[in-house]
């Protein structure tokens, strides 16, 4: 009962990061990224200051200084990735599911052992994707961009994974997947 | 039917969640400076309805959880940025691997930290809680990474 319900839990949360990376959902927020902007909700509060809590990819692409046509060519290549990565995110949720299993169970340590390699396998797969995106990221930049730039790696799990809790991935950095 | 409801719930929450930050906030006429979000022990605490004493256990293990973290967490930051250095400064792709590998050694033991924490509290919970543990399995993605898991 404990693993269907974790497993539809995981489906579920798979379906919605999947919808967040489709085609740079969520990260920009134009994009319906932050605050619900475009609904119609909120756009007219009269002269009220709106406060926008920054998207991870903003933040990502403001660490870099990058330009508009920077940050549009960014965007996809962060969406690319994103869509590349979305099976392996889902390994990584069952990897993790599987090591609560082993602890519940009671596992031996080589077989707890065995689950963490698994997720070692699979998240640095994913880690594999980020730096190929942050590379052609990266290539984009002009020389007096490069000097911050590998700070701005730290960023890119913010761009990959939702953050716990569903806080929209406010400190940028914090990977949801470890 | 307890399935059907389940699914229901866990829709619900994956919309919300895919909204990202919308939270119900930008959809209602509440003043946008106020701050709404409510902690993480908060979240917890509503949707497994946990009494006094669970809600005082969930948050020593996850107070104990952060500061086993803490070292982790020092090292993953330290970990990226050499990754991130490796790729500005073009280093071969065979370094870059050998640092992505190191850097998914320190994730998986972050997760076994996560999953240590999620199995105790499930372990907390009565039998009517349990179902809804879920929702704790999604929080506990990432949540010693921040300076404190409850912000």
């Amino acid at each position: 009962m404990f693993i269907r319900l974790l497993l539809t839990a995981m489906m579920a949360t798979a379906l919605a990061f999947a919808q967040g990376g489709g085609a740079g959902g969520g990260m920009g927020d134009d994009m319906g990224g932050t605050g619900g902007r475009g609904s119609g909700m909120g756009d007219d509060t009269g002269g009220m200051p709106r406060m926008q809590r920054q998207s991870p990819f903003d933040i990502f692409a403001d660490r870099l200084k990058l330009n508009k046509d920077q940050k549009t060519e960014a965007l996809t290549v962060v969406g690319d990735a994103l869509k590349e990565s979305a099976p392996l995110r889902q390994q990584l949720m069952q990897a993790k599911l599987d090591i609560a299993k082993a602890m519940l169970g009671g596992a031996s340590t080589d077989d707890l052992k065995k689950t963490m390699d698994a997720y070692i396998s699979v998240d640095a797969q994913v880690t594999g994707l980020e730096t190929k995106a942050f590379a052609k990221v990266c290539a984009t930049l002009k020389p007096n961009q490069q000097g911050k730039a590998a700070s701005a790696f730290e960023l890119m799990a913010g761009l990959f994974i939702a953050p716990a809790g569903g806080a929209g991935g406010r400190s940028g950095g914090r990977r949801g997947r470890n | 039917m307890f399935f059907r409801l389940l699914l229901a719930g866990i829709l619900a929450a994956s919309l919300a969640s895919a909204q990202r930050g919308g939270g119900g906030k930008g959809a209602s006429n509440t003043p946008i400076m106020m701050s709404t979000q409510p902690d993480k022990l908060g979240m917890i605490t509503d949707a497994l309805k946990l009494n006094k004493d669970q809600k005082k256990m969930v948050k020593t293990v996850l107070d104990d959880g952060q500061k086993e973290a803490a070292p982790l967490r020092d090292e993953a930051i330290k970990s990226r940025q050499a990754i991130g250095e490796a790729i500005s400064a073009g280093k071969s792709q065979a370094e870059i691997d050998q640092l992505v590998k190191s850097q998914a050694a320190i994730d998986s033991q972050m997760a076994g930290l996560e999953m240590r924490a999620f199995v105790k509290i499930y372990q907390g919970l009565d039998a009517d809680q349990q179902p809804r543990a879920q929702m704790l399995f999604q929080m506990m993605n990432g949540i010693f990474k921040n300076k404190s898991w409850n912000e």
